[in-house]
């Protein structure tokens, strides 16, 4: 039978986020058998391998022919030489070249055969293949090496320390065994703690697998424990056996350190490489001289000119006053220009300052909004977490957004605006310090900036260890793309084909992020810390939380907006309750509630005599189960002793908050004492399926199930405490499972009987509410809401679970098939008050019957009362939606100011280790963090200096440091860069993000290192540098293509402005402005999005309208549909350089959907409120949507259109109304139409 | 950029054909719409350049394909959740004679380990159909009157056993999420055949539950965004705001069209060598022929009665599968590229993840959908389509031969191991490709990774899956990796 034991067959890993790929499954390296079958049949005619093979006298000579090039010492291509057997077996950047005894699993041999290598010259002869392969399969022996020694030398080679602990130890017993937990004193961090052990002894003995405690407990299956492979630790898993096996092996040879591994200079470093421009500081040039000097206004206009004038060119003409005007606006602030702008200009051009225009724009607040956009473009920033399928909110994302904005408009210079999104959080103590300055919390805020890659790991599916890598390479690609101008990423599996990065680079670089994004001591997202409700320990949230931030401003604002309606449904409520409590009243009293169950504890002497007193209806008898309680005599009570763990059945058909209840109200009271002062907690009653027969097996017929099936139903008590503090924390906890538990809201006093009553009223068809009360007064703090079903009829225990004894004595428990008024309750040494009896509450009835002043004075007074108790609950079945939805607004406020940022986790990190191919199995050489060395001529080094006050490494601020210092090659020219494409559509280097080799070359270089320069110099001002660029001859000249772009066709030139179209929520926002209906508030919480029937996302306006569409929430899941339309990116992982696409679907969208619709239809109002003139709509349209007047031509085709539209509106209106009103709405409604016509119109989404 | 559209830059000296280039030039990824290009060439460009070499720009217009292949549009059949081979096309006699025998080395990749119980028979039987022999259980008999069109892959294996990453390896080639699709790359790499519809088609159940991973299952990723699947609803309105909600008048409509064309028109000249300007303008026009074309496209009316009963649109337990199936050929003859069918049920579960009781469950599933595509396999066939129409059908990964405990019994996932099937656009039918072991839990012979697979796919649609490349953030990616991936030549006709 062909049937292979397969194990531990490998899950393929991907290479990489965006270099990924699946390599093929190396099937071969799990088949031993197979393989060795396949090999150990020597084909007809051929020899068995001598004995005598030996790496140097069989193999070696191959090498040194075919291989030495390129894998000798001097370049070690791929981390790999090939001098010794050792050699093969250390491998290079791929891993190991063999495999002991096994030639179809070694990728030396797979490389050869399949004549990857050598790359270049002949293929090896069949022959030499057959050497090598019989050599690896013999053993792979070395002179003077029997096969034996051979097999073990490889094998303890093999085995690398790091690969231990990477796959056994890092990756599944950290959380218990590491930085923040020793259990039982063992530390699996390193070898020396490994090897120390714990309080049972060493973890391991060399050498010696058996009696390696660490080991055989991981064989044994004991650990993990496997309660650790459920729930919120999913990522750990059984130690896999190829891993086990490792362990073995190492432990067997020895536990061996790491062996050396020799240092060598990388190849890609090479001296070609490391020329390349964009790893040279940039030299402030001298500006060019050039011909039509008087087209020189900047420096700019030197470099650009001089390159026109080359190709026999130069700039066109000026731009008209109006074009620049709405130029200027769109590309500075996102919007068109006001209409008073273009008002002035038309009418009192002489007076217009460019320079002024400019200055205006550059300091208006609109101008850091559209700024931000092109930042956060390249930031990756969304408001959620994940792409898979939960897609979770960042609930306080947007205060980095906020903060991207608040920078751009106080124009923060750009070195400290890294600084701060690079090392906010280490550059002071902001976990001693308080109060915490505006200054410092924006630091932290900024920290988002290393937090927007998209991250899953919150569902426990994707928190595997590879997905946390995933999302800090996502993350580190995001800074090196943005800020750098570099695809490090490349080098994650292999040294950088085209830059001269090692792969090394990438390790070192990621190691500077170490300390705060640990893949094996990770926090997942959204872990909430306030308000409590589980005891989650601080350093599991991401959130920096601050004390000392109070809401701002901004809050007060957004949350104000839900004031509103939520005081109108609490009117709403009040008016409610107002009708509905004489109905409440009379319902309540026609039905009281029956005592359906009444239990008493007697006892006689010191034996159990009969613990039931059943009622009239029913057999409600109990047993106790036969070796429960014991009845304890205690003064004035006679009582159920639990102490020890008794369980008593009270009953098979018991009613305890019964469905069957005519109202779904219930009632239980009783009596509680505890007897240990030293219990703290104990659940009281338990219910579950009974062991009514005593066999120690639950009784079938019940019906109820194991634990966790649905039929349980706990009531768990706090009992008394040593300490004082326990009240009102915890109200309901929601079980894990189906089952409820409702939690006791206060701890009972000490050896002292408490009367307590749970009552449960039903709110709606699932949902309940439980109020409980100690000594009849209403615990305010208590009352849960639950919408689990619960069992129509299961038998209820009363005691604690077997083996959890609770220190508490029970009596007298009555049970009603109603929600008990407070009124009605027992108390201590006071009777019930009304109504009590049938009779009373028929002469209440007919009292209520009755006009008020007919009553008895009695008869009203009680009535009041019971009024009044119906105010706060009776009325609750119909109010409750009214009150979820007061609840759902006060959800949306926003309570407690957290910082969504990054931060070191604390203690020493992981350590760092380069991935051969990038996988993260197989760990290589260590590395200490650092950044890509090819970037250092005139730099000084990246120094780790640890701030004096402690909690932080200060890796990355050494990172900001090292990255802002003035002649830096990447940071300026890379920033100004992007900075110079917002203006002309393209980059000086067209590829943003890429500055390395296979990057495009700057069109400008001199240019490029002008602005950079400049930029340092002027004090890393974007503001500054924005002006410069738009001071220039070349951003004023006409967007026309004419003559002068015939030696400059692609317009890389720049010979004239280039025309563009605006990005799509500049699109939206100018709709939004033109039509009236922008909302000019700024900063704040997302606006939510809202899906539409027909699919479409859309974000609703508020009460001031629509805000701009960078306040609109970017999920990434659901995205806004026009702006997706138009070309919003999504972020994968960010978005260096926009597309521009024209289809269809766009023109569907604007002609089509109620957005552009209700803007058209607000635009024609807005149009209406300067009077009814034709001409006036017409000309004050242009100015709004195009910043012009209409040409004399326009202005009669638009009459002469809004006239036609009129009639035919008139016709229609006509054939399908009765109205007279048709002249005053058809011209209304041709109006709309107009205004919805212009919308459409390429003029208002290209900019001149 | 792929090699296919590669730009010409030698350009005549005349003005219009720079200024277009101008044009495409900033278009970094050129992004015109569907057949814009073809339509600026034919419509507008032609009348003032004559030039024999017009510049080339990736868009939605068809390109020319690396080489020929016989299949011109692709019909995927997702099947959510990882359908069990042996119960279905790899028939496992010897699981019967070790039935509930547990071998050890199956435990480390079985999710849920505790649930993991012995080898489980298929309760169902197989015979063998058509010339060719080839084997499908019970549960197939309308697949199975199809057997010699069909070639079952039955050595697939893939890197993940759990569903979402195992979905989006299945679609990108990837386990990552924001990869881009299969289908976008198909359409980056051919375009569209119709300039009225979109290109790549994702038809799912509207009124059921969305499906597992929703439109990240249609995804352009890093691929530019007009690459991305389009959901066509298949009741309803198809598209998004393909309609305003109130509709204006047909005068008032026409007269609007006009008017807004006179003003871009007018705004056109005022600009000249401004071919994006053209673009726009076409993109209006398109716009409108798209509202007709799709509603029409989606119309079943005009099918006889006696196609919508082959399909099943008669009976509720096919009427849903059925419809996307016939509405899938219909795209297909208007020129769709690929249309990709989705499987949703009502309860929120997936379609063919069958953990608890694979026996009643599998019949299920299969008898939602095997008439209806079994239907379309000959409706294609009967309508000389099937030749260059290719048909896929599977999930994301298999089933373990092992019982999964809890009542009736189910089966885990399974990703070692499992089948996928292949029909027309010059597939080889009635065959068989790779095997498993004895016991169907994992592929031994001519193992198939998901990226030969997706090269297959692409060979057969006349693209080289080495040279289908994009160039983002400087590198070359493709939908078949790094590692060298494997057409399977005996696949192919």
């Amino acid at each position: 039978m062909r049937w292979i034991q397969f194990f531990g067959l490998k899950n393929s890993l991907y290479c990489g986020m965006r270099t990924a790929t699946v390599r093929s499954c190396e099937l071969t390296r799990y088949l031993p058998t197979l393989a060795l079958l396949l090999v150990a049949v020597p084909a007809p005619g051929q020899q068995t391998a001598p004995v005598a093979d030996t790496f140097e006298t069989a193999v070696l000579p191959i090498f040194n022919a075919h291989c030495a090039d390129c894998h000798g010492p001097e370049s070690r291509s791929g981390g790999l030489h090939l001098l010794t057997r050792d050699d093969l077996v250390r491998g290079g950047q791929s891993g190991a070249a063999i495999r002991a005894g096994n030639a179809s699993a070694s990728m030396l041999m797979r490389q050869l055969e399949r004549g990857k290598m050598p790359p270049e010259g002949p293929p090896l002869t069949p022959q030499q293949l057959t050497t090598i392969r019989r050599w690896i399969d013999a053993g792979g022996r070395r002179s003077g090496e029997d096969a034996e020694t051979a097999r073990q030398q490889i094998a303890a080679l093999s085995i690398s320390e790091q690969e231990v602990f990477v796959n056994v130890f890092f990756t599944n017993c950290l959380d218990c065994h590491g930085k923040w937990k020793q259990e039982a004193g063992l530390d699996l961090r390193t070898r020396a703690s490994l090897l120390k052990g714990g309080k049972s002894g060493p973890g391991i003995v060399p050498g010696d697998p058996a009696s390696s405690l660490v080991y055989q407990r991981i064989l044994a299956d004991e650990m993990p424990p496997p309660k650790n492979l459920f729930g919120d630790q999913q990522y750990v898993s059984r130690v896999r056996l190829q891993d086990r096996e490792a362990l073995r092996q190492w432990i067997a040879a020895g536990a061996l350190p790491p062996h050396p591994i020799p240092r060598r200079k990388d190849p890609v470093l090479s001296k070609e490489r490391l020329s390349h421009w964009a790893f040279q500081p940039p030299q402030h040039p001298r500006v060019p001289k050039v011909k039509h000097a008087q087209q020189v206004r900047t420096p700019i206009d030197a470099f650009l000119l001089a390159h026109l004038e080359a190709h026999g060119t130069h700039f066109s003409p000026p731009a008209d006053p109006l074009v620049l005007l709405r130029r200027a606006a769109l590309t500075l602030t996102g919007l068109p220009p006001a209409l008073k702008d273009t008002r002035a200009l038309l009418s009192q051009p002489a007076q217009h300052s460019y320079e002024t225009l400019l200055d205006r724009l550059l300091t208006s607040p609109q101008y850091g909004e559209h700024q931000a956009l092109w930042w956060l473009d390249g930031a990756g920033y969304a408001d959620t977490h994940g792409q898979i399928n939960r897609d979770e909110l960042r609930p306080f994302m947007w205060r980095y957004r906020d903060y991207v904005v608040r920078a751009f408009n106080e124009d923060k210079p750009y070195d400290q605006f890294l600084t701060e999104q690079l090392a906010g959080d280490e550059l002071f103590a902001w976990k001693t310090d308080e109060p915490l300055t505006a200054k410092q919390i924006d630091s932290l805020v900024a920290t988002g900036f290393l937090r927007t890659a998209s991250d899953a790991t919150d569902e426990g599916s994707f928190n595997k260890i590879i997905n946390r890598f995933g999302v800090i390479n996502e993350q580190l690609e995001i800074v090196t793309s943005s800020i750098m101008g570099l695809t490090l990423e490349c080098a994650r599996c292999h040294s950088h084909k085209f830059d001269p990065i090692p792969q090394e680079d990438y390790y070192r670089f990621a190691a500077i992020f170490r300390p705060a994004l640990d893949p094996y001591d990770w926090r997942i997202p959204n872990v909430v810390l306030y308000p409590p409700r589980y005891p989650v320990p601080a350093r599991y949230s991401r959130d920096l939380f601050q004390p000392s931030d109070r809401p701002t401003p901004i809050v007060e604002r957004y949350n104000a907006q839900f004031e509103t309606p939520i005081v109108a449904l609490r009117n709403n409520i009040a008016e409610l309750q107002e009708q509905l409590k004489d109905k409440a009243l009379a319902q309540r009293l026609a039905n009281l509630p029956r005592l359906v169950a009444h239990y008493r504890f007697e006892h006689s002497g010191q034996e159990i005599l009969n613990a039931v007193t059943g009622l009239s209806e029913g057999t409600q008898t109990a047993r106790l189960s036969k070796d429960a309680p014991r009845i304890t005599g205690v003064p004035n009570r006679t009582s159920l002793d639990l102490a020890e763990g008794g369980l008593a059945v009270i009953s098979q058909r018991p009613f305890l908050f019964h469905r069957g209840a005519a109202s779904g109200d219930a009632t239980l009271e009783f009596f509680l004492k505890t007897v240990s002062p030293t219990d703290q907690y104990g659940s009281v009653f338990w219910t579950a399926s009974p062991d009514i027969d005593g066999d120690g097996k639950p009784d079938p017929a019940a019906g109820a199930g194991q634990i966790g099936d649905q039929n349980r139903f706990n009531v768990d008590l706090k009992t008394a405490v040593k300490t004082a503090s326990l009240s009102g924390d915890f109200r309901e906890v929601d079980g894990t499972g189906p089952h409820k538990i409702i939690e006791s809201p206060r701890a009972l006093p000490k050896a002292t009987w408490v009367h307590v009553a749970i009552v449960r009223r039903k709110l709606t068809a699932d949902s309940y509410r439980f109020d409980w009360y100690f000594d009849g007064q209403l615990d305010a703090t208590q009352s849960s809401i639950t919408s689990a079903p619960f069992p129509d009829s299961v038998a209820w225990t009363i005691g604690g679970r077997p083996g959890f004894p609770v220190g508490i004595l029970i009596d007298e428990i009555r049970m009603w098939d109603g929600a008990l008024w407070a009124s009605e309750l027992y108390r201590h040494g006071a009777a019930r008050l009304v109504p009590t009896t049938p009779q009373v509450a028929a002469r209440l009835l007919l009292a209520l019957q009755q006009p008020e002043g007919e009553r008895s004075t009695d008869d009203q007074r009680q009535l009041r009362e019971l009024r009044n108790q119906i105010d706060k609950f009776d009325a609750d079945a119909s109010i409750a939606p009214l009150r979820a939805r007061i609840k759902a607004l006060e959800d949306q406020k926003i309570r407690d100011l957290r910082i969504h940022g990054l931060a070191d986790t604390g203690g020493l990190p992981t350590p760092v280790y380069v991935f051969k191919r990038g996988e993260i199995q197989q760990p290589g050489r260590k590395v200490d963090a650092g950044t890509p060395v090819a970037i250092h001529l005139g730099l000084k080094p990246f120094r780790v200096a640890k701030p004096t006050f402690g909690q932080t490494s200060g890796r990355r601020l050494a990172l900001a440091r090292w990255l802002t210092q003035p002649n830096h090659p990447l940071t300026a020219r890379v920033i100004v860069n992007r900075v110079w494409q917002q203006h002309f559509g393209r980059g000086l280097v067209d590829t943003p993000g890429n500055f390395g080799r296979i990057g495009a070359a700057p069109s400008h270089p001199q240019l490029l290192d002008w602005l950079a320069t400049e930029f340092v110099r002027n004090g890393w001002s974007i503001r500054q540098l924005h002006k410069q660029i738009m001071m220039s001859t070349a951003w004023r000249q006409a967007s026309q293509v004419s003559e002068l772009s015939d030696a400059d066709p692609d317009n890389r030139l720049l010979s004239r402005f280039p025309f563009r179209r605006l990005t799509a929520e500049a699109m939206r926002d100018s709709i939004l402005s033109i039509s009236g209906q922008l909302d000019p508030t700024t900063l704040g919480p997302p606006v939510e999005r809202s899906v539409q029937p027909n699919g479409e996302v859309r974000h609703l306006p508020g009460p001031h309208g629509h805000r701009r569409s960078l306040y609109l929430i970017r999920r990434r899941k659901t995205p806004n549909t026009m702006l997706t339309l138009f070309d919003t990116p999504a972020m994968v992982p960010n978005c260096l350089a926009r597309t521009d696409s024209t289809v269809p679907t766009q023109a569907l969208q604007l002609f089509n959907s109620e957005f552009v619709r209700t803007a058209a239809a607000r635009f024609a109002e807005r149009l209406r409120t300067t009077g009814n003139d034709r001409d006036n709509h017409i000309e004050t349209a242009y100015r709004l949507a195009f910043g012009r007047d209409p040409t004399p031509a326009e202005r009669n085709r638009d009459k002469t259109a809004l006239t036609e539209l009129t009639s035919h509106w008139e016709k229609q209106l006509k054939r399908d109304q009765d109205a007279n009103k048709h002249a005053q709405l058809a011209r209304q409604r041709a109006l709309e139409n107009y205004c919805h016509i212009l919308f459409n119109t390429p003029e208002l989404i290209y900019v001149d | 950029m792929s090699p296919q559209h590669q730009s010409s830059q030698s350009g005549p000296a005349d003005h219009t054909a720079q200024r277009r280039r101008d044009f495409f030039g900033r278009m970094r990824d050129g992004l015109l719409g569907a057949g814009l290009a073809t339509l600026l060439d034919a419509d507008l460009l032609s009348q003032t350049d004559t030039a024999a070499n017009p510049p080339r720009t990736s868009d939605l217009g068809a390109q020319t394909p690396h080489f020929n292949g016989r299949a011109k549009s692709v019909i995927q059949f997702f099947m959510t959740g990882g359908p069990s081979q042996v119960d279905l096309f790899d028939p496992k006699p010897a699981l019967n004679k070790h039935e509930g025998e547990l071998p050890q080395g199956f435990i480390d990749n079985v999710e849920s380990v505790g649930a993991a119980g012995g080898l489980l028979p298929s309760p169902f039987q197989f015979a063998q159909h058509g010339k060719s022999g080839l084997p499908f259980s019970e549960l197939l008999p309308h697949l199975a009157t199809c057997a010699d069109d069909i070639a079952v892959i039955r050595s697939m294996w893939t890197s993940s056993f759990n569903h979402e990453t195992g979905i989006m390896m299945m679609h990108s080639g990837r386990p990552i999420k924001a990869s881009p699709s299969l289908g976008a790359w198909v359409t980056y790499g051919l375009g569209s055949e119709n300039q009225n519809l979109p290109a790549y088609v994702a038809l799912d159940d509207p009124v059921h539950n969305p499906i597992l991973l929703g439109k990240q299952n249609w995804q352009s990723g890093f691929l530019p965004p007009i690459y991305q699947g389009t959901r066509l609803r298949s009741i309803g309105s198809p598209l998004v705001n393909l309609k305003a909600q109130q509709p204006l008048p047909a005068t008032i409509l026409n007269f609007s069209r006009d008017l807004l064309k006179r003003m871009a028109r007018e705004h056109q000249t005022r600009r000249p060598g401004r071919p994006e300007l053209a673009a726009r303008i076409a993109s209006y026009e398109l716009a409108a022929r798209m509202q007709l074309t799709a509603t029409d496209a989606m119309d079943l009316a005009d099918e006889t009665a006696d196609t919508q009963r082959d399909y099943g649109l008669d009976q509720a337990v096919t009427e849903s599968y059925g419809r996307r199936c016939l509405l899938a050929r219909r795209l297909v003859e208007r020129g769709v590229r690929i249309v990709q069918i989705y499987m949703n049920t009502g309860n929120g579960d997936n379609p063919w993840d069958h953990h608890g009781d694979v026996e009643g469950n599998l019949r299920r599933s299969c008898m939602q959908t095997d008439q209806p595509v079994a239907a379309l396999i000959k409706d294609l066939k009967q309508r000389s389509l099937l030749d260059s129409t290719l048909l896929v059908w599977g999930g994301e990964f298999g089933r373990l031969p092992l019982a999964q405990k809890a009542g009736k019994p189910g089966r885990d996932h399974g990703a070692n191991g499992f089948s996928v099937w292949l029909a027309g656009g010059g597939i080889k039918g009635g065959t068989t490709y790779g095997e498993t072991d004895d016991f169907g839990y994992h592929a031994v012979d001519n193992r198939v990774s998901v990226h030969d697979f997706h090269a297959t796919l692409l060979h057969c649609l006349g693209l080289d899956h080495r040279r289908l490349v994009f160039n983002h953030h400087g590198l070359d990616e493709r939908l078949s990796g790094v590692e060298p991936a494997r057409v399977i030549q005996e696949l192919l006709l």
